[in-house]
């Protein structure tokens, strides 16, 4: 008993110091992104999650670094289902799949919408497991094929998606 | 035991030895020419008993003679009575008296008692906790003549061995080991008997006095030794060729060794087929697994492996959790912590309120907490959900023990996430690997591929050659 108490005191104390080597989010503080967006304007590019929150760098990941630091919350890239790159960011497809802060399983597409609404995206998407994921896009790269990503293209009241 | 008193058997010694106590009666006989005293204590004998079969005897029967003479008249025939046992000294006396004998000294030759106890004790009735649908609803008693009796209708074999001694300076508590001559491994019984016979105690009063004591300094909160209030579950451990334990003023059995097989066996289990028993404990298992694990998963998942919920299932949670002033691992600590307030209320109380007051507990004030945003549904449903697995697991104390290992699980997903989940499951299992019961280890059942019907019951029938299946675990 005795030896468990110096056991559980050391513990408390590491605690207390911050010396674990263990940091912990809660849930409650991530902000959670469904939709990426990746535009570009000069030599920057703008990574958009919906609701303002967007972050500007000089590639793809300084964008999302600069999200992370700026934004107030922890972003979380793992509720992510699509990423959608502007055509004017199509230079930026192979950093973005091979981005590792998001998830395999999430789509990816490009765009010729000037103004992409996420939510509108979302919603289009959401019943679409048939879209080209970023796991199988890398897959292609790693196979040293040529990635083609279906385009998301608006139409009357919507989206539409052409496969290239 | 070492005796109590030591002086001679005289009449100044046997009023010294209970001078004070108002219960304490002396009749003095003047029969055949010479004074006869006859003690008994109020309340544990019956005075009609007494009168009947002790005193009109010794009056109309005893003929004149020695000291020795009438010692021996009183212990062979004239006396009416069942049992007549010599007193070949005052500690022998002493502890007759106080076992509701009437102990008749005959000044110069000795004392004999002869057993008339009271007949007024609490008559078998159903068990309070372990009941089935089926089975038999008789449950022991505080009295251990009463339960040896009880146990002899459901094993009536010559082979049933009761060693009766007697533990505890101050309480004197009659113990019986108890053990089927063939069938009981002579190792335990020995071991047991040792036991209680090495014991230099106070008083053996409580249930926990008994588990402590008989299993050796316990520093573990799982259960040694397993107690059962039903006389065909302590008749079915008797036949899997454990040793049994019966103490005066408990309404329990014990029964040693134990193991977690045994320990998750209900029962009812024996009251049903063996396809839905063996069904039925595999859910119980998967709740022992819940009970104990469901809430460090959430925290570890909710703080530090958010990536390993499933998005809509994510989505919800941080919708649920907007506005929620405590972090997930507060919340589910506190939520534990009300959890387990609320089972002490319920128990602490009467039967009549305990119920309103669970219900007020636990649906009013938790879907206030939850309306007022003061804790999330995910939490509150989460903490709900492993404390009604808790209550799937059999047997109170195993439960006791994974709700307070549940505690120490979910403050170490608290500091380390998965990683200290797994720390804690390792240590739990290297703590439950080292743990032995009467000398057999606790996970003895888990050690090779086949359990030996720790999980899924043995069928009682074999078909092809119809015999009993006489494994130990066959029950």
């Amino acid at each position: 008993m005795k030896k468990l108490f110096w056991i559980l005191a050391v513990l408390a104390l590491l605690v207390s110091l911050g010396l674990l080597p263990f940091s912990a989010t809660d849930v409650a503080e991530l902000l959670p992104a469904q939709t990426v967006i990746i535009t570009r304007s000069g030599d920057r590019y703008t990574v958009d999650i919906g609701a303002g929150v967007r972050a500007v760098g000089k590639t793809v990941k300084a964008a999302l670094e600069a999200l992370k630091q700026e934004v107030s919350g922890t972003v979380f890239f793992g509720t992510a289902e699509q990423v959608i790159v502007h055509e004017s960011a199509a230079d930026a497809v192979e950093q973005v799949v091979t981005e590792p802060a998001f998830r395999p399983a999430a789509a990816v597409l490009l765009t010729d919408d000037d103004r992409p609404d996420a939510e509108a995206i979302t919603d289009y998407l959401s019943g679409r497991p048939d879209t080209l994921s970023i796991g199988e896009a890398r897959g292609l790269l790693l196979q040293g094929q040529a990635l083609s990503l279906p385009l998301l293209t608006p139409t009357d009241g919507g989206y539409r998606i052409v496969e290239s | 035991m070492d005796r109590l008193y030591t002086g001679a058997l005289s009449d100044e010694n046997i009023r010294a030895v209970f001078d004070g106590a108002g219960d304490f009666c002396i009749r003095e006989l003047h029969v055949a020419d010479t004074v006869l005293y006859a003690y008994f204590i109020d309340g544990l004998t019956s005075g009609g008993d007494i009168s009947d079969f002790v005193l009109r005897p010794l009056a109309e029967k005893l003929r004149p003679g020695t000291p020795a003479e009438l010692y021996e008249q009183a212990k062979h025939g004239v006396v009416w009575n069942s049992v007549a046992d010599p007193c070949p000294d005052l500690d022998t006396a002493a502890r007759k008296l106080v076992n509701g004998f009437c102990v008749v000294l005959i000044p110069g030759a000795g004392a004999v008692a002869y057993e008339d106890k009271t007949p007024e004790k609490r008559s078998p009735s159903e068990p309070e906790v372990e009941n089935t649908s089926k089975g038999p609803k008789d449950a022991f008693t505080e009295t251990v003549r009463t339960n040896t009796s009880l146990l002899r209708r459901h094993l009536r074999t010559p082979r049933l061995r009761l060693f009766e001694t007697v533990v505890g300076r101050q309480t004197l508590t009659n113990v019986t080991v108890v053990s089927i001559d063939g069938l009981t491994d002579p190792s335990l019984v020995e071991r047991m008997k040792r036991r209680l016979q090495e014991l230099d105690v106070e008083g053996l009063l409580s249930p926990a006095a008994v588990e402590e004591y008989v299993t050796g300094s316990r520093k573990t909160a799982f259960p040694m030794l397993q107690y059962t209030e039903r006389t065909d579950k302590f008749a079915a451990g008797l036949l899997s060729g454990r040793v049994g334990l019966l103490v005066d003023g408990l309404p329990l059995g014990y029964l040693a060794p134990v193991n977690l097989g045994w320990l998750m066996q209900s029962p009812e289990d024996r009251g049903t087929d063996y396809l839905s028993a063996s069904a039925i404990r595999l859910v119980r298992y998967l709740a022992l697994l819940v009970t104990l694990l469901l809430p460090a998963l959430y925290v570890a998942m909710a703080a530090f492996h958010q990536q390993m919920i499933p998005t809509k299932l994510l989505l919800a949670i941080i919708e649920s959790k907007q506005n929620v002033p405590f972090p997930t691992v507060l919340e589910v600590l506190g939520l534990l912590l009300s959890f387990e307030v609320l089972q002490e209320a319920g128990m602490s109380l009467p039967k009549s309120i305990s119920q309103s007051v669970s219900i007020i507990g636990g649906l009013v004030v938790g879907s206030a907490a939850v309306e007022a945003k003061i804790i999330s549904p995910g939490a509150l449903i989460v903490v709900a959900v492993a404390g009604i697995c808790g209550f799937a697991v059999p047997g109170k104390e195993l439960s006791d023990a994974l709700r307070l290992w549940r505690f120490a699980l979910t403050v170490a997903a608290a500091l380390a996430g998965m990683y200290g989940l797994t720390v804690g499951c390792i240590v739990l299992l290297l703590r439950l690997s080292s743990l032995e019961s009467f000398g057999r280890p606790w996970l003895a059942p888990f050690s090779g591929v086949r359990t030996g019907g720790a999980v899924l019951r043995r069928r009682l029938v074999v078909e092809k050659s119809h015999k009993r299946d006489g494994s130990s675990h066959s029950i």
